[in-house]
This record gives C-alpha cells, sequence and structure tokens, in this order.
C-alpha cells in the first residue's frame, strides 16, 4: 500500500514525461487526486458498501453538545467522503463507554437516518418503545442525535468512524485504495490533471 | 450445560433480521423502520396466534357505573367478575341506557337503572339474563360502560389484549413466534416498499410460519375432553 506522498509522486511523474518535462504543481495534482478518490470510492460502494469499514478512520472522544432547539450534535473532526447511503462516509459512531470484553454499554446503538424519518420515529411505537438506540443524521460538518441521545451519553462521549477524502490523509500515511482501483486512481488524476483521456496515457 | 433463552427480547428479534437480509452491509438506516416492523408483528400475532397473552386489570367501576380502558387496550376479551375462584363473565348489552353527559347519571331518564331480568327462570323466559351484570363497550369514548352488577360489586376484571409492547423498556417474546415475526417484516416490507410482485410469494412464506406457530397452540385432546366436562353434569336428562 502506498503513502499519499508516493501517490502522488506517482502522478507528478507521469504528468510531466506526458507534457514533455512540464511539471505541474504537486498540491494541483494533490487536487485532482482528491477528486479521483471520490469518485472512485463512490463507484467502488454504489452497489455494495459492505467492505466501507476496512476505509475508515477513527476519530475518539469526541463530545456531543446541544445545538439548535437543544437537540445533541457532534462537529466532525475531519471532513467525510459522500457516499449513497443515509449514513454516508461515518460508518460508526459509539459510546465511549462501550467495553467489548464485559460487553457493557455495547448496546447502546446508533444508527444512521434520514432527518425526515427522525421526525417521524419520534412519534410512532418505535420512538416510544426503544430508548437505548439513537438515531442519527449526517450533515457536511457534524452529527445531528435524536432525542434519545442523553447527557449522561453526551458526557461521556463518542468515538466515531469515517470514511474520509483523500486530502484528509497525511503525506505519509498509507492510502487504503480499493482493491484493483488503484491503477484507476493514477488513471484518473493523470486525466484529470492532463484533460487527456485514459486511453492516451499509456 | 446452558442453553440460550427461548425468551428474545424485541430488539433481538430486529437484530437477528438485519443480520439474516445483510441490513448490516449499509442499510442500517432500515434499524428503526424494521423495528417497527417488529412491533406491529408482534401485536398482530400476539392478539390473532399467540395464547397466553391476555391481560388482566381489576378496574374500580366509576360513579356512573363505568371503567376505563387501559391505554395499552388492543382488543376486548371480557369483564368479569370472581365468582367461587373463577371469572364469570358479564354478558353484552346494546340497549343499556348510559349517562349522556359523561359526568351524572340522570335516573330520571333511565340512565345507569339497572335492567329488568325476569325474577325466575322459566319456560317462558328469554336467555341472556346474566345474573352478575352486562357490559357495552364504548370505545369512542374510551371506556367501559357496566350495568345490574351486585349492589356490592365495586370492582371488575376486565381481560383485555394489551400492545404487549413495554415502552422503553425490554419486550420479550417468544422464541416460536420469531420465525413468524420475520415473515411478517419481510413482508410487509415489500408491501410499503411498493415491492408488489414479491408480496404473494412472501404472504405464502408468511401463512406457513404462522400455520406452524398455531399448530404448536392448537388445543390438545384432553383441552377437548376438559371442555366437553365443564358443560356436563350428572342430572338426568329428560
Amino acid at each position: 500500500m502506498a503513502t499519499k506522498q508516493q501517490l502522488i509522486d506517482k502522478v507528478y511523474w507521469k504528468v510531466r514525461d506526458i507534457r514533455g518535462g512540464n511539471a505541474i504543481h504537486r498540491n494541483l495534482i494533490e487536487h485532482y487526486m482528491a477528486s479521483a478518490w471520490n469518485q472512485i470510492l463512490h463507484d467502488a460502494f454504489n452497489k455494495n458498501v459492505t467492505f466501507l469499514d476496512f476505509y475508515a478512520k477513527e476519530y475518539t472522544a469526541l463530545t456531543p453538545t446541544k445545538g439548535t432547539e437543544n437537540q445533541y450534535t457532534v462537529a466532525m473532526p475531519a471532513a467525510i467522503a459522500q457516499l449513497p447511503i443515509k449514513g454516508e462516509g461515518v460508518r460508526r459512531v459509539q459510546s465511549t463507554q462501550a467495553d467489548y470484553t464485559t460487553g457493557a454499554n455495547v448496546g447502546v446503538k446508533f444508527v444512521p437516518m434520514s432527518e425526515s424519518a427522525m421526525r417521524y420515529k419520534d412519534n410512532i411505537d418505535v420512538g416510544l418503545a426503544e430508548n437505548s438506540i439513537i438515531g442519527y443524521t449526517v450533515r457536511y460538518d457534524s452529527i445531528w442525535f435524536d432525542k434519545n441521545m442523553t447527557s449522561a451519553l453526551a458526557a461521556a462521549k463518542v468515538n466515531l468512524l469515517l470514511v474520509v477524502p483523500f486530502d484528509v490523509y497525511t503525506s505519509t500515511e498509507k492510502i487504503p485504495a480499493p482493491s484493483g482501483k488503484d491503477v484507476d486512481l493514477v488513471n484518473l488524476t493523470v486525466q484529470l490533471a492532463t484533460g487527456i483521456t485514459g486511453g492516451e496515457n499509456k | 450445560m446452558a442453553e440460550i433463552s427461548g425468551l428474545k427480547t424485541l430488539r433481538q428479534v430486529v437484530e437477528e433480521y438485519m443480520f439474516l437480509t445483510k441490513k448490516d452491509a449499509g442499510e442500517e438506516a432500515d434499524y428503526f423502520r424494521m423495528y417497527q416492523l417488529a412491533i406491529r408483528a408482534l401485536k398482530k400475532i400476539k392478539l390473532f396466534h399467540l395464547r397466553g397473552f391476555a391481560t388482566v386489570l381489576k378496574c374500580t367501576v366509576s360513579a356512573i357505573k363505568t371503567i376505563d380502558l387501559p391505554s395499552d387496550y388492543l382488543s376486548f376479551i371480557g369483564v368479569a367478575v370472581p365468582v367461587d375462584g373463577e371469572y364469570w363473565f358479564l354478558t353484552e348489552k346494546g340497549k343499556m341506557v348510559f349517562s349522556q353527559t359523561g359526568g351524572t347519571l340522570d335516573e330520571d331518564a333511565g340512565e345507569g337503572v339497572d335492567v329488568l331480568d325476569g325474577y325466575y327462570m322459566d319456560y317462558q323466559s328469554s336467555g341472556a339474563i346474566n345474573r352478575e351484570g352486562y357490559y357495552l363497550i364504548d370505545e369512542k369514548n374510551n371506556r367501559i360502560i357496566l350495568n345490574s352488577l351486585e349492589s356490592t360489586a365495586t370492582e371488575v376484571y376486565l381481560l383485555y389484549y394489551s400492545t404487549g409492547i413495554n415502552a422503553s423498556d425490554t419486550t420479550y417474546i417468544p422464541d416460536r413466534a420469531t420465525e413468524a415475526i420475520h415473515a411478517y417484516m419481510r413482508l410487509n416490507d415489500a408491501y410499503f416498499s411498493d415491492e408488489l410482485n414479491k408480496v404473494p410469494i412472501l404472504e405464502d412464506q408468511y401463512n406457513k410460519r404462522i400455520d406452524e406457530l398455531r399448530y404448536l397452540d392448537y388445543p390438545r385432546l384432553t383441552e377437548f375432553r376438559d371442555a366437553l366436562y365443564d358443560v356436563m353434569n350428572p342430572l338426568p336428562q329428560r
């Protein structure tokens, strides 16, 4: 698995070859690669999101706070990938109190839902019968929790597993390109950087 | 050696369904929707197909001879008074005059006046006479109207089907109902998702699961025998 810097360098030299020795700035390549990365994540998981967990990064001990209308929210610690599922790039929200050895608080479950479903849910049987499952909706910069989120849970903080876009990775981090898609990542970035379609940049 | 429980929580039933239908693979957004379907399934199956879920509530009769329906009331079974260790069920009577104001009984208008049953049972007496009293269900006003109770009777027993779903607490389900609940969820998932082409085969599956469930609850031969003995007496037949 290549690091982010290695991938950028690979494209840099390839683009330089194609442009006859005229390079473009690495920052610009990073920008193009970020677009390509989003495209690849979207394509790879549009039909099967089973393996998204593999690409998720963990962010721990984040504190939800009360926002508008006293609804608990937590600020997104990093940008997330937009994916065609309700949870977008949020793969998991879990209370820091969860202990997989003892089983304590593992049952406190967070599940993604749409904004409108959250409104409906609170007024029907399931909203009345279950209060240890917390619904959340994802916005580009924050996660909003339903009324099952308590002050005690908020005080205990939450851990997040997020699928993040390319620019969130540091240059020394390894990039988990989906299996078989690493070539596509390079080719697509080259296409974006040069305006030349895939068939020509061999 | 411990064995796994024959009772499941509603949540376990939902999560088993999510697991089996591969909804763990990115469709967690369906979790609450599936939970709601499971609640509907449980209500229906308890109501029609499972025995032993009657709820009994001792109710105090109000000044205007009514009892209130409890908030978890789903369907009526009976109103009874205790007689020699058994519930003696009151008889439904639709003609009773009851309080029109909802606050007082106007006896001059016949409200709450005891039904005048014939005192003697004789060949010419009409049937359906119940010495312990009568009731009339008034669901519109969330109550049951009573009449002709024994003068000392201040409490009656209401037997009813409850929703059976505990609010903000654990709801337990006998495991034998799990497959039927799952079949209901699958059927109604398709139905409410407008996948109507799937409905006939899922309906067939649901009916099969229900048949299995009902088979387990069929009365045994001994129960039939006891039911017959219950209405027999040793008096000579004329």
